[in-house]
């Protein structure tokens, strides 16, 4: 097999690598973007952390506590990455009665105790449908006419409410439920945060999918950088890769990116791994004695484990201060992510190394 | 120290502090037979060794040479156990492989041959079956990836199972529906000895804080491990001794093995690995231990020790992935006194007259196997001392769900859940299951946890009827948890429910699901591997939408 040229190479196709193929899209290169199926991106909450830190910190430490806020959000977007936030629900800023939706057979959603803690009131849907999980009721939420005959029949119950809040449930395959309901109510209609893997997180994937641009030539394999001083990548079943700058987005432990296998490796371009606060030391593979988990969790969180970059987002040696090649540069989880890094600092994080992976294409 | 003691009747007859399998044993064996029982335990029912063993009703063949005796009525408990609690009881078979060549090998095998031919004789005692020889050919189709490099030959030994902490909750039940009080998460602070005789004790609640006092005609330590430290708190320093000799499990996400296999550490220790429900159990370790009997930490080191030394005869342990590991002390009496009797060596009922304090028994030691036996004998004691006649019936009253054993597919058909949700139920809760989903309604059919699997009607069951008040203590109850997610997919979903049933804030909601994540997180981490590790990042993204900042 040829090697096939392209100027920036992004390996992985989680938030990182699309905002860094994205970014150097615009920036005016040649994009390829290799990836393997899966990743953290795919399998989110849909939370938007750090969409602003502030409601994400109330958030957190408010949860439905009186008086703290409890973001809801329907269709995931951003309002810097992407167009818009429909139905973001704010659930501070509603004046008067919150209506909370029951879900009569889902187990993690309690409507009773939401209102009770929110000062909502409970209300009942005719027709809602049966469902053990949020993903199940969300299907059923998809087909058209459902939300907007739920939504009509919960308008009686909602007299005199500010806004309706509902399970995780508005839509899997669609994005515009909540603004359909809220059409028929005539009131702002927010979708509680549920857990990972909800429908809110595949919502959320998808926006993040939408973000690629049509031009990047995407290939499907494992990509493994080539040893040498070259920008040469192989990818599994597809051939080799020859590239003016490849920025490496392979995610932590749940992209691949990060394997723990007695030791802490980075396993597509073999870089040096650290911690927030030293560098791992590496073990041969397969020895039986190695470092202890307990330990290297004790220094913190497993997903804040990665690359080192410098300032110009090249991966750095294990010297940490020399980047390991002009040409790699890393964003997202495979790096060394401050605590509560999300999808956001993946997207933020991965938009400056498509630039400058763009700018070391130009100038090569 | 000196108490007003107002002139009335005691609290109770009897105070028992501790809840593992001896406290909770006692406690419905006291009942039983008429007498009124607090019992206070400051963690959770099994919290302790009673929860973390290896959960063997073993018939005792380590007695078999030089006290047959022991061995007799080690099985003939272990056939009453199966006779009170039917359902809760499992069939493990155990292989001990023989390995080596030529003559030395021969005599081995024909030493474990003999001895267990003799075993076989106290076998129909516990339905127990008797003892096989294999060749190395049988063997490694008896247990399929066991190692046949240098194989000889192997026996097999029938033995039983069962859940410890189910069985300290069905006891526990049984105790409560029969009028004791059963408090946990409250500590014995002081026990209260007045003029040379016990009076009761000063508890406290280590939830709400709240002190209080309980008045009681005699008052049981019943606290495994932790029993020199509750002497200490009625001033006994040093009159009771056990030697806490630590063990940790290694638990696997499913049975590797349908057969468990017997063999060798690298120090020659006898460690074993045996099919446990839908999981597998790596075990065991015995170390002196000196740490916080509350929060017992569990090694790398140890794990891998387990792990390497079971790989020699199931090499493919390697592939598996480690879910959690368990770990707890044993309350080995202190040095095996020169005695006669024979039960001495596994258990022994302290008097404290002697010491000052009449009316103050410390159980010491113990087998989770011979429990019911040890809470007679203390039963016998107690009740005398204080003028109880009746005769010890726990041996012929089923335990709670263990008058019958409903047939998981009609529970399924009827309740329509899935078969496998039936069985385990059931091994729970034997015939209680039926009135629980019956209670339970369409909601209560609903699966939280899927890999145990656990429905929303136990959740609720295991705060209602059997007094869990934190979500970690209806882990214990119910298994909630305790698989590959590690309380991801369903710790908030128990939580809810809970929280329903114990006023929770939706703040406290998330709080619990968060604490037993990451409780599942501490038990797993000195064993993780590529996979888990994999996985770890699901848990701190759990972690962060519940509220609680992941550690920078
Ligand atoms: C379960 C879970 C839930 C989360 N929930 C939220 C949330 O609600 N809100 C939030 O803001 N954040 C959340 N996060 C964090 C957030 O998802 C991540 O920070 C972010 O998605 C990281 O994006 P990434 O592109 O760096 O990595 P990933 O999304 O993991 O992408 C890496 C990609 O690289 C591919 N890859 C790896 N190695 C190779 C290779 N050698 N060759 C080719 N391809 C390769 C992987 O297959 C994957 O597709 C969650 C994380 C997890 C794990
Ligand atoms: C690793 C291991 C494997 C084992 N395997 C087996 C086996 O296969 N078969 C078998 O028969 N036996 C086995 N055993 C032994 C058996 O588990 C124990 O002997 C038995 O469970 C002891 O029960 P217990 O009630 O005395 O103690 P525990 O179960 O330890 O209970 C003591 C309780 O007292 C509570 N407590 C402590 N201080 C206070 C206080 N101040 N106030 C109130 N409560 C207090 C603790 O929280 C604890 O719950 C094993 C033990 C271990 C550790």
């Amino acid at each position: 097999m040829s090697a096939t040229e392209t100027g920036v190479l992004v390996i992985g196709g989680g938030a990182a690598g699309i905002a860094a193929a994205r970014a150097a899209h615009e920036a005016g290169a040649t994009v390829t973007l290799v990836t393997l199926p899966g990743g953290a991106t795919t399998q989110t909450a849909g939370l938007v952390w750090g969409l602003s830190r502030d409601v994400f910190r109330q958030w957190n430490d408010g949860a439905f506590r009186e008086g703290g806020r409890y973001v809801t959000v329907g269709a995931w977007m951003h309002t810097t990455a992407f167009a818009a936030l429909p139905s973001l629900l704010d659930v501070s800023s509603v004046t008067g009665t919150l209506a909370v939706v029951d879900l009569p057979t889902h187990p993690s959603w309690s409507a009773r105790l939401v209102a009770n803690t929110l000062g909502g009131r409970v209300v009942s849907a005719k027709d809602l449908p049966v469902s053990e999980t949020f993903r199940e009721a969300a299907v059923k939420f998809d087909t058209a006419g459902v939300a907007e005959g739920i939504a009509a029949s919960l308008k009686s119950a909602c007299e005199g409410c500010a806004a309706v809040l509902m399970p995780p449930v508005l839509g899997l395959r669609h994005d515009d439920v909540a603004a359909r309901m809220a059409a028929v109510l005539g009131l702002p209609v927010g979708e509680a945060v549920g857990a990972v893997g909800d429908p809110p997180g595949v919502r959320a994937a998808r926006a993040v999918r939408r973000w690629l641009p049509a031009a990047v030539t995407v290939l499907e394999g494992r990509a493994t950088v080539a040893k040498g001083g070259r920008a040469t990548v192989d990818v599994e079943g597809v051939g080799t890769v020859r590239a003016k700058a490849v920025v490496l987005a392979t995610g932590g432990l749940a992209g691949g990116g990060i394997v723990f296998d007695r030791a802490l490796r980075e396993v597509t371009a073999n870089v040096p791994v650290w911690t927030r606060t030293r560098a791992c030391v590496s073990a041969p593979s397969g020895a039986s004695r190695g470092a202890d988990p307990t330990a290297w969790f004790a220094e913190g969180s497993p997903d804040g484990v990665g690359v080192r970059l410098d300032a110009s987002q090249r991966v750095i040696d294990a010297d940490g201060a020399t980047a390991v090649a002009r040409w790699l540069f890393a964003a997202g989880d495979v790096t060394v992510t401050p605590a509560g890094a999300g999808l956001l600092d993946a997207l933020a994080s991965g938009r400056r190394a498509g630039e400058a992976a763009a700018r070391e294409a130009g100038g090569g | 120290m000196a108490i007003d003691l107002p002139a009335r009747r005691p609290d109770c007859d009897v105070l028992i502090l501790g809840g593992g399998v001896n406290g909770t044993g006692l406690a419905r064996d006291l009942t039983l037979r008429g007498l009124r029982v607090i019992l206070v335990e400051r963690n959770d029912l099994a919290f302790g060794a009673s929860g973390n063993s290896s959960g063997m009703i073993h018939g005792g063949p380590r007695y078999l040479t030089t006290h047959p005796e022991v061995t007799r009525s080690s099985c003939l408990d272990s056939g009453y156990i199966q006779r009170i609690a039917p359902h809760m009881i499992f069939r493990i078979p155990f292989l001990m492989p023989v390995y080596g060549r030529g003559a030395k090998a021969q005599v081995m095998l024909d030493a474990y041959d003999a001895f267990f031919a003799v075993y076989d004789q106290y076998q129909p005692l516990k339905r127990g079956r008797r003892h096989t020889r294999l060749t190395a050919d049988e063997a490694v189709q008896a247990v399929p990836g066991l190692n046949p490099h240098n194989l000889f030959g192997a026996v097999t030994l029938d033995e039983w199972g069962i859940n410890g902490a189910r069985l300290c909750n069905a006891n526990a039940l049984d105790a409560r529906e029969r009028g004791a009080t059963i408090l946990v998460h409250t500590t014995a602070e002081e026990v209260l000895v007045e003029h040379g005789a016990v009076v009761g004790a000063r508890v406290r609640d280590l939830l709400t804080g709240v002190a209080s006092t309980y008045t009681a005609r005699a008052v049981v330590n019943a606290t495994g491990a932790w029993s020199p430290i509750t002497a200490a708190l009625s001033g006994l320093e040093g009159r009771v001794k056990v030697r806490p000799g630590k063990g940790i499990h290694v638990v696997l996400d499913r049975p590797i093995t349908d057969v468990g296999v017997m063999c060798n550490a690298i120090d020659g220790r006898q460690i074993f690995i045996e099919p446990w429900g839908n999981t597998c159990l790596l075990g065991t370790t015995d170390d002196d231990t000196y740490a916080n009997l509350d929060d017992l930490p569990v090694t790398t080191d140890e794990v891998r020790y387990l792990v390497e030394g079971i790989e020699t005869v199931l090499p493919r342990v390697r592939e598996a992935r480690i879910v959690g590991t368990t770990v707890a002390a044993r309350p080995t009496l202190y040095a095996y006194g020169p005695t006669e009797d024979a039960l001495s060596r596994e258990h022994e009922i302290v008097d404290h007259t002697a010491h000052g304090a009449s009316g103050l028994y410390s159980l010491l030691g113990g087998k989770l196997a011979s429990y019911r036996l040890f809470a007679e004998e203390a039963a016998d004691v107690v009740a005398r001392a204080l003028g109880f006649t009746a005769r010890c019936s726990t041996h012929t009253t089923p335990l709670p769900g263990g008058d019958r054993v409903p047939e998981p597919e009609m529970l399924a058909a009827r309740f329509r859940i899935t078969p496998y949700a039936a069985a385990r139920l059931i091994t729970r809760h034997g015939s209680r299951a039926e009135a629980m989903l019956s209670d339970g309604g369409r909601r209560g059919a609903v699966t939280v946890c899927t890999t145990e699997p656990v429905l929303a009607c136990e959740v609720r069951y295991a705060v209602r009827v059997e007094g869990a008040r934190t979500l970690a203590d209806v882990s214990r109850r119910t298994n909630l948890a305790m698989g590959p997610c590690g309380g991801v997919e369903c710790a908030l979903a128990a939580a809810v429910i809970a929280g329903e049933e114990l006023g929770w804030t939706a703040a406290e909601v998330r709080a619990q699901a968060a604490s037993l994540i990451e409780a599942r997180r501490r038990s797993r981490l000195p064993a993780i591997g590529v996979d888990q590790a994999r996985a770890e990042g699901a848990v701190d993204a759990t972690l962060r939408g519940l509220g609680r900042a992941v550690m920078a």
